[in-house]
């Protein structure tokens, strides 16, 4: 069974987890159209998809939002996926996210939960393995806060300290899988009203930028700590998406419940009808694709290497100088036949290895050619290392 | 817990899962919550965030009861209701009730009754409640269903495993019916999904669980029940299966040997013949 490459989600209750990954696994075609690249869904996983699209046009054609999908996690889902590039001899490559409840990622809280601490050590394993770290980060929590006491209310909100120390086991994973890609998507969602790029009329794209920098600086110093002298170094993107591209905040409030504080919003669909125009979603999904394309074709580059020792140990025994019995043995064992057979079985393999890393390459590097959304920033490790 | 309703033999324990207001405060059981997830072996096949009804034996989950209740962000929160070791009517009536959207809404508003919003924050929150206070507040909703006792089976399905569609009259029945049957004590599964669409995920499920079982699909249903049986029945056991796909090398291997020893034969007789000790 060929293994599946990871993906991994980390961000509190409410944030926009399952949004999220309904957002990069809707409508693939549209979103990976002009790649060479094509994402299928396993039934299970194609089947939750649509519905909650399903419920959230239903919720659009109501025009109310609070009605919508999408209404928090109380399991671990598991999304089953494999991308496919074009061409002949393109692999299948499985690819699995995970979703769980958001609660789980707070030390406090998850002990209130029994199947919760159980479970844990399994989402721990999922990250340390995967090749990409998603954080859903809920944009206007960081956006309307004003006061001092709202800005400080803002980590516990975004579960930043737990989310860093998620991010730390993630890049220790990534540290032991150096020759495996490594890429880190702070995601602000509902990010409507802080841009004029989709229908909205916000000017704060700047200022959004700097607050998720501001708040998640500690998170990329942990992984470029961790990850230090990395040869494939760990990338970082910025992705704000719309996840609707139709909601808007019409009211937020801060509040304290039990001496914590609390963050309500209030969104409406806007336009009539309300029309999805999701934003920046397929770039991550064009992220996703390009970190399995290049960390298959590194399983390639360790296939070829493992076919091209043992096509070299063939050679090397049938060139082998040998004496006369040894020669009569050698024959009437059957080991000429077999030495012949591996030879042969390896070449071929190398030539199939081959041809499916240049496809691989040529994938890679036709969907790094694609433009991403204007949005979408891959920032530089300098200014936090 | 035990429900403390006077109705207390139609029901052994009940459990609530649901979320408060607050962003922290989580889908979780209110108290306690069950001893063993039961649910477990059909979790991958349905969507607890969805409507669904699972039954095994004894023990019924209904997910995706709506409540009036709306969380921090303004949506809409739901209840998972979990009960054991139930008795057949009771069974049969919250079983019917979660599998239309007027008897969840019955059932939703019931609980809410029950389950009051900043009750619910404090007991997610830091003021977690008594198991008993718990079970006061069910037994009203719970003592709501399950008055009648369910008549004779008319739409048994003699199906070991089969599947259904959800808006097929005929596979709601057959699956109340199989919902009722489970009650008395026969084993296997009923469940609703809304994870699959199809009857051969339908029969996926029935081989992964390898007990009888009967689904019924919210999506992609078929026209009519059909059999999953023999597809997922499996050899019984002590019975040796021969198998269709042994590898030609393989099979070859019992004739060559027979020659071989028949030619070594051969040798040893002419040996013996011409060279006599």
């Amino acid at each position: 069974m060929t293994p599946s490459f990871r993906v991994a989600v980390v961000g509190p209750s409410r944030v926009g987890k399952t949004t999220l990954l309904t957002a990069i696994l809707s409508d693939t075609r549209d979103l990976l159209a002009g790649t060479p690249v094509t994402v299928e869904m396993d039934e299970r996983t194609s089947v939750r998809v649509k519905r909650q699209q399903k419920e959230l046009q239903q919720a659009l054609d109501r025009g109310e939002f609070d009605a919508a999908a999408l209404g928090g996690t109380q399991e671990i889902n598991q999304y089953h996926v494999t991308l496919t590039g074009e061409g002949d001899d393109s692999a299948e490559i499985p690819f699995d996210l995970l979703d769980y409840p958001g609660a789980w990622l707070d030390d406090e809280e998850r002990a209130k939960y029994p199947h919760a601490v159980s479970e844990w050590p399994n989402f721990l394993h999922h990250v340390r393995d995967s090749i990409m770290l998603l954080v859903p980060i809920d944009a206007a929590v960081l956006m309307e806060a004003v006061t001092p006491a709202q800005r400080a209310a803002v980590s516990p909100l975004l579960g930043v300290i737990d989310v860093n120390e998620v991010g730390r086991r993630w890049a220790k994973g990534r540290q032991m899988h150096a020759d495996e890609p490594a890429v880190v998507v702070l995601a602000p969602l509902k990010c409507e009203k802080y841009f004029d790029d989709n229908g909205g009329r916000g000017h704060q794209a700047g200022e959004l930028r700097a607050r998720v920098r501001e708040r998640y600086d500690a998170l990329l110093k942990i992984i470029a700590k961790e990850t230090a002298g990395r040869s494939m170094p760990v990338r970082v993107v910025y992705a704000p998406i719309d996840t609707y591209g139709c909601v808007e905040l019409i009211e937020a409030r801060w509040k304290t419940v039990a001496g914590r504080p609390d963050f309500e919003a209030h969104y409406r669909f806007r336009g009539r009808p309300p029309k999805m125009q999701v934003r920046a979603a397929g770039t991550v999904m064009q992220e996703l694709c390009r970190s399995i394309l290049v960390g298959q074709t590194q399983v390639e580059i360790a296939a070829r290497q493992g076919h091209q020792r043992d096509y070299d140990a063939g050679v090397e025994r049938q060139a082998e100088a040998k004496g006369f019995w040894e020669t009569v043995a050698y024959h009437l064992s059957g080991e000429s036949l077999r030495v012949n057979r591996q030879i042969r079985d390896q070449s071929a393999a190398i030539t199939r290895v081959a041809a499916r890393q240049a496809e691989l390459l040529a994938a890679t590097r036709r969907l790094a050619a694609v433009p991403a959304d204007p949005r979408v920033e891959v920032w530089s490790g300098e200014d936090w290392q | 817990m035990r429900t403390g309703s006077d109705r207390e033999t139609q029901v052994t324990a009940a459990h609530l899962m649901t979320r408060g207001t607050p962003r922290r405060l989580d889908y979780r059981f209110l108290g306690a919550g069950p001893v063993e997830r039961w649910w477990r072996p059909v979790q991958d096949w349905v969507v607890l965030e969805q409507p669904e009804v699972i039954v095994c034996g004894r023990s019924l989950l209904i997910s995706g009861i709506p409540s009036a209740r709306k969380d921090a962000i303004g949506t809409a929160i739901r209840y998972t209701l979990v009960v054991e070791d139930v008795e057949r009517a009771l069974a049969h009536s919250l079983a019917a009730a979660g599998l239309h959207s007027a008897g969840r809404a019955r059932l939703g508003a019931l609980l809410d009754a029950g389950f009051p919003a900043e009750w619910v924050d404090a007991a997610l929150g830091d003021t977690a409640p008594s198991d008993a206070e718990v079970a006061r507040r069910l037994a009203p909703a719970l003592a709501a269903f399950g008055r009648d006792e369910p008549g004779a089976a008319q739409h048994r399905v003699r199906h070991r495993s089969w599947v259904g569609a959800l808006d097929d009259g005929e596979a709601v029945a057959a699956f109340l019916d199989r919902v009722t049957r489970l009650a008395d004590g026969e084993s296997g599964w009923a469940f609703t999904t809304s994870a699959i669409a199809s009857v051969k995920g339908a029969g996926d499920a029935a081989d992964a669980l390898g007990a009888p079982v009967a689904v019924l699909l919210a999506d992609g249903g078929p026209p009519e029940v059909i059999d999953l049986g023999k597809a997922q029945a499996g050899p019984r056991p002590g019975l040796r299966t021969m198998t269709t796909t042994t590898p030609l090398r393989r099979r070859w291997v019992v004739p060559l040997a027979g020659v071989v020893l028949l030619v070594a034969i051969l040798v040893v007789v002419l040996i013996a013949t011409v060279f006599p000790l």
